[in-house]
């Protein structure tokens, strides 16, 4: 049985640079099946052909569709029509935080710089078999579910509003030194750069990018946290600071 | 490396159309209240912190434990001998953070929604003073629990001595156990504690004791993960102790 259409408004922001930007609104058809980004698919189909949006999957697993959808960062494909008040327009804008190329689409590349400066998991230098087992991979393991759809990194205010880019590295990434950080065998020590170059201090654990992540990835709770308490273990405990110069570590 | 452009910002440039503003608002609303209630019972209203029912005396949970310092001058409340420790707790807590960066500095107030100063703003976060001192939580946490367990301690005590003979004794009683089982969820489900039992382990499996840290890291995630409910309800419980309290003594 084919599901009835009807119609909706999408108000679109659409231009390719700052000072020619528009917000048009357009009526498409869709039907109560759809997502978000199905109507924009529509809009694309029947009115809008040079609108520029980008996708892969539709399955919530390639992290391409964000974007902010009645103001809230989110992945298009996941967001149910469903989910909205239809007789309202539903407000679709690109991302705010990462400079615009065209309509929907904005350039993340930042975010593989910010990568690139992580030094990469340092295996031990032995030549012993080494097996882990599952208790010490269960906490690192949740982080590896990240799609790198960058939406904490555009919501969080520090990138955000504060443009801080030089200092801080955003929650992604704060995910991924923690995911190596506790890694039962990287032989690398983070906890400098994760404190001075990465700017874990910077975050004032306001927990927006835990709010919009679509992996459900608990990451101010699970691992900016931590780090920040791995880092006062190293530099601000002055107890711990203490019995180290009394035992120092050989 | 990618030039990034500056966007101007509006004050609270949003594009939610949902009533972002209702959450930091009320927050804000409850945790001054608190703070103004908690001044008056502390610093102001000390002679009423107390009452006796059959001869067990009941004493507010912001007195408790009761101190007794020679040298503490007479004109000032003894609730301030210690009110310092639980109040460094929760301004320090990981979770009022959120709340307060939220609902008093707008930093953000709310997520995708702008900031009053935004980019002109020197932000520096918790990494100049002072909120770069909220890394001492741990030490608080520390002092927390010695308190929380006094407040355990104190309630089993009371219904030991036979606070439970009177009606009014029964829910004096009832809403200090609650003080003291909420006091100590709320700090065991603290950040800290969990870094302290095994969130610093990065070897589970690697003896015996650390298999048992993180058992215990386990347990005290699945309090940490209702946290903010705690820090609430702990609050909320003990307020309604201390008016209880109160009430009684201005009844009879
Ligand atoms: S919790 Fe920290 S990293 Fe996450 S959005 Fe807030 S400031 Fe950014
Ligand atoms: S942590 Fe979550 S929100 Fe951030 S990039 Fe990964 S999947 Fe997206
Ligand atoms: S299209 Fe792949 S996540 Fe939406
Ligand atoms: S009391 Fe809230 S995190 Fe420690």
């Amino acid at each position: 049985m084919k599901d009835e259409k009807f119609q909706i408004k999408l108000n679109v922001q659409i231009g390719e640079s700052l000072d020619n930007l528009k917000t048009e609104t357009y009526s498409v058809d869709v039907d109560k099946k759809m997502v978000v980004l199905d109507a924009v698919h529509e809009l694309q189909a029947t009115q809008l052909p040079e609108l520029a949006v980008r996708w892969n999957c539709k399955a919530g697993k390639c992290g391409s569709c964000s974007a902010e959808v009645n103001g809230k960062p989110k992945l298009m494909c996941m967001s149910k029509l469903s989910d909205y008040n239809l007789k309202e327009p539903i407000s679709i804008r690109p991302m705010k935080t990462f400079p615009l190329i065209k309509d929907l689409v904005t350039d993340v590349s930042w975010n593989y710089e910010v990568n690139k400066r992580i030094k990469p998991y340092n295996h031990p230098n032995s030549s012993e078999y080494i097996t882990m087992q599952q208790i010490d991979v269960d906490r690192v393991q949740e982080f590896r579910k990240c799609i790198e759809c960058f939406l904490c990194q555009n919501v969080c205010h520090i990138l955000r509003d504060h443009d801080l880019k030089d200092k801080f590295v955003g929650p992604r990434f704060l995910l991924r030194l923690a995911s190596l950080n506790m890694h039962p065998l990287d032989t690398e020590n983070r906890l400098g750069d994760i404190k001075d170059e990465f700017g874990l201090g910077y975050c004032n654990i306001t927990k927006c990018c835990t709010e919009v992540c679509p992996e459900i990835i608990p990451i101010t709770d699970e691992a900016i946290i931590p780090l920040k308490e791995r880092v006062v273990d190293e530099f601000y405990d002055p107890i711990k600071w203490f019995l180290r110069k009394l035992f120092p570590k050989k | 490396m990618i030039n990034l452009e500056l966007v101007e910002h509006k004050r609270f440039e949003n594009s939610r159309n949902d009533n972002w503003w209702l959450r930091p608002f009320i927050q804000a609303l409850t945790l001054t209240f608190f703070a103004l209630y908690a001044m008056w019972a502390v610093v102001f209203d000390v002679e009423h912190h107390k009452s006796e029912i059959n001869d067990v005396s009941f004493v507010s949970p912001f007195y408790s434990p009761e101190i007794k310092l020679d040298w503490w001058p007479e004109n000032l409340s003894p609730g301030l001998i210690l009110i310092w420790a639980p109040l460094g707790f929760r301004l320090t807590c990981y979770y009022a953070r959120r709340v307060y960066y939220r609902a008093f500095f707008a930093d953000p107030p709310s997520c995708a929604v702008g900031e009053l100063r935004a980019v002109a703003n020197k932000y520096k976060g918790e990494t100049k003073l002072p909120w770069i001192l909220n890394n001492l939580h741990r030490y608080f946490f520390y002092i927390a629990f010695i308190l929380a367990s006094i407040h355990v301690f104190s309630f089993v005590k009371l219904i030991v001595v036979g606070s439970l003979a009177t009606m009014e004794g029964q829910i004096a009683t009832l809403l200090l156990g609650l003080d003291g089982i909420f006091l100590a969820l709320y700090v065991l489900s603290c950040h800290s504690c969990k870094h302290l039992v095994g969130g610093g382990l990065n070897c589970n499996s690697c003896s015996s004791m650390t298999i048992k840290r993180y058992q215990t890291w386990k347990f005290i995630k699945k309090l940490n993960t209702k946290h903010h409910w705690y820090f609430w309800l702990s609050l909320i419980t003990i307020l309604m102790a201390d008016m209880y309290i109160r009430f009684i003594l201005a009844a009879n």
